[in-house]
């Protein structure tokens, strides 16, 4: 037996399989060749480590993910595979049920001005007068579904390019209907006179859609009825809808400081270069903006405001927020996708803490855990943290559709007190790279500061997270064209805060009113 | 609640018939094992994830198809092969970026703190990661023999069913893979003496 031979056959001499007479041929052959011999033994070390090699545990989330994808597939039964042949076909097919369930659409709108909720109704009702007619492409398609119904003609490449531009522009305003009504009113009336101001960023006003305005009316009225009017049923599996995959990761990391010892001392803040002794932050943050919109997010607590100081057993809270963006691949078939987030709480002493995720428009919050279902609020954890470390909740979301989205993350602590986030994200399909340089025309000059990151979050791909308090606060915001690094040094210097940024996430980062912290008996 | 220790044939029947929590149950009793499978088979946490939902997806979609020819686990580890096989034609190169996310979890495990040896763990760690990075040089085919007899422990006639081969082909891939992936181990642990370091896998999930 040659050496080469006897090297082939170490692996089943390894596994015992040889028969009797190879197997001593071999032996004998190793007991008398060094390289041979070193072979062995390499194969044998190998192979033990292969054995050997731990494969990690799955992530904690997955099984629900899992399970939440299966359910979702069931509910879709029979899976329909969208094929752009098909599309043409499909739109004649849509179009002809549109005009045979016309009337259909008229008494569900009927019955939706009847009974629907309140919530449903403080919606439907400021689209519902003329001025609508006038919106420019605003409203329209603020409705995609049914925009769509009304455009069944168009070739799938202008549907697929239409709603993405057209998501942008629903964002502000149908958020801004839904959460307060006044405010609404008030932003709504100063823009319509000139309707090619008006979000100017995103919409693409043109005679064509405005015709469509005027033809969708009625659907668009009975959308919000979508899931009451069973008439309508159908249209969900109308796979029009934009497909897109994205992930997303947040995280979110609150510490909580003890208190400090000694009173009417300031504890020693945490940035070295920090002001100390001046606990607001007015100024402060002016003189580092640059490094912190430019920098990488450092070691946490690096940019984080002194904590004020609070009243004897009470602590300070420190906010900082690092928080990563990544988006996935583009798969076809799936309308959005399941993404993760994960929440990370971070506390020196043990607390009972519930998160609440509210998630906005057309994004939908699966949790097999959540007792309160898709898409409602829902607490997804409420236990006592370990001191010192670190928990982990795993959302998982589906956006159905690309645009700004956002999500309200709130925290209530054991004594009923709360902090609310809001996270604007860009649920884009594939890559989004960041684009903060990308100039913006601004044409309009007041902005809450939501509406504004809305469309910052869309132009430049990224997402923030701001505090609530500040969220619906009114900037001003000069009519030229700017990058968004731009617009984000104007919201630092009105509001008084600063950004910090990790990959494509911009989280505010202002002195937060302090937790309170229950009691602890240590 | 449902029975335990059901048979997963007998919750494969009642999945056929539109039981949700029979498919449920399989999945709980599954993923780990496809997980695994996965991760051996891709070498980063990330997309076994993804291949795993796959998998499970596709066996949801087909498993009226499922004729109980072979058992569930058999049927599951073959979609679970092919997932990872399309996935790895996919996005090419295979990117052997290790134990993230564990990591950070483990970090905050205390079970872990208590851990007495960090030098012994760095190099099991180390001895870990050259596993991985050796089964990457590996083609393919190579690779997924390996994966199910060594790593899974699957029999040649389990292996067999799984890669719908003869058991004698199963065989001697087995031990052309096994040399394939002992030489890939003799080049790495070459480098690793080398002075010059290798690279780490830098991705940061």
């Amino acid at each position: 037996m040659t050496c080469k031979e006897v090297i082939e056959r170490l692996p089943e001499y390894w596994s015992g399989e040889l028969d009797e007479a190879t197997k001593n041929e071999l032996t004998a052959h190793l007991s008398g060749c060094l390289a041979c011999q070193q072979e062995w033994a390499l194969l044998q070390t190998a192979m033990t480590a292969l054995r050997n090699a731990k494969t990690p545990e799955p992530p904690p989330e997955l099984l629900v993910r899992i399970q939440a994808e299966v359910k979702a597939r069931q509910q879709r039964k029979p899976v329909f595979v969208w094929r752009w042949q098909w599309a043409t076909a499909a739109a004649v097919a849509t179009f002809v049920l549109l005009c045979l369930s016309l009337p259909l659409f008229q008494r569900a709108r009927e019955k939706v001005r009847v009974s629907t909720s309140p919530i449903v109704a403080e919606r439907a009702i400021p689209a519902l007068p003329p001025p609508a007619l006038e919106m420019p492409s605003t409203i329209a398609p603020s409705k995609p579904e049914i925009s769509r119904l009304g455009s069944t003609l168009p070739t799938p490449k202008e549907k697929l390019a239409k709603p993405r531009r057209q998501v942008l522009a629903e964002r502000p305003r149908s958020e801004r209907i839904s959460e307060a009504p006044e405010a609404s009113l008030k932003a709504i009336e100063p823009s319509e006179p000139s309707s090619s101001k008006d979000l100017p960023l995103l919409s693409i006003p043109s005679g064509e859609q405005q015709e469509k305005v005027g033809e969708n009316i009625a659907p668009e009225i009975s959308v919000p009825a979508e899931k009451t009017a069973p008439q309508i049923a159908q249209l969900p599996s109308e796979p029009r809808k934009v497909p897109f995959i994205a992930e997303l990761e947040l995280r979110e990391r609150v510490r909580v400081q003890k208190p400090e010892p000694k009173m009417g001392e300031l504890p020693p803040a945490p940035i070295p270069e920090s002001p100390t002794g001046a606990p607001s932050v007015a100024g402060a943050p002016m003189a580092r903006r640059s490094e912190g919109i430019e920098s990488q997010y450092p070691a946490m607590g690096r940019h984080a405001v002194p904590p004020m100081q609070m009243g004897g057993g009470q602590a300070q809270a420190l906010i900082a927020v690092p928080f990563s963006l990544r988006w996935k691949n583009y798969e076809p078939v799936v309308v959005g996708k399941v993404r993760l987030w994960e929440l990370s709480l971070v506390s020196d002493s043990p607390q009972v803490v519930t998160v609440t995720v509210q998630p906005g428009e057309r994004v939908e919050v699966l949790n097999a855990q959540t007792p309160l279902g898709e898409g409602k609020g829902l607490v997804l954890w409420r236990d006592k943290l370990p001191a010192l470390r670190e928990f982990a909740v795993p959302l998982l979301l589906r956006a159905t559709e690309p645009g700004a989205r956002r999500l309200k993350v709130t925290i209530e602590t054991a004594d009923g007190r709360t902090f609310s986030w809001w996270c604007v994200f860009a649920a884009v399909e594939r890559e989004g790279t960041v684009r903060i340089r990308k100039p913006i025309p601004f044409q309009v000059e007041q902005w809450t500061v939501l509406d504004l990151l809305s469309n910052l979050a869309w132009e430049s791909k990224s997402a923030f997270i701001v505090p609530e308090a500040i969220a619906n606060r009114v900037i001003t915001v000069p009519m030229r064209t700017m990058s968004a690094y731009e617009a984000l040094t104007l919201l630092e210097r009105q509001l008084g805060g600063k950004w910090l940024r990790l990959g494509n996430t911009f989280s505010w980062s202002t002195p937060v009113p302090a937790f309170a912290v229950p009691a602890i008996k240590q | 609640m449902m029975d335990e220790r059901q048979s997963d044939e007998n919750l494969v029947l009642k999945a056929k018939r539109g039981d949700a929590d029979a498919f449920n149950l399989l999945v709980e009793r599954h993923y780990k094992r496809i997980y695994s499978l996965a991760f051996q088979m891709l070498g980063n946490a990330e997309d076994a994830a993804d291949a795993t939902q796959e998998t499970f997806v596709k066996a949801f979609e087909q498993l009226r198809h499922f004729r109980g020819d072979a058992s569930f686990s058999t049927w599951l580890h073959r979609i679970a092969i092919n997932t990872c096989k399309d996935m790895m034609r996919r996005n090419r190169p295979v990117q052997f970026s290790q134990l993230t996310p564990e990591d950070e979890h483990a970090e905050f495990d205390p079970a872990t703190l208590a851990e007495p040896n960090p030098d012994e763990i760095l190099a099991e760690r180390e001895r870990a990661e050259l596993v991985w990075l050796a089964l990457g040089k590996l083609p393919d085919e190579a690779r997924q023999i390996l994966v199910l007899c060594d790593m899974q422990g699957f029999s040649y006639a389990e292996v067999a069913a799984i890669l719908n081969l003869p058991e004698g082909t199963v065989k001697s891939r087995l031990h052309r893979a096994r040399n394939a992936f002992k030489e890939a181990w003799k080049s790495l642990t070459r480098e690793q003496i080398a002075p010059q370091k290798r690279p780490k896998g830098g991705d940061e999930k």
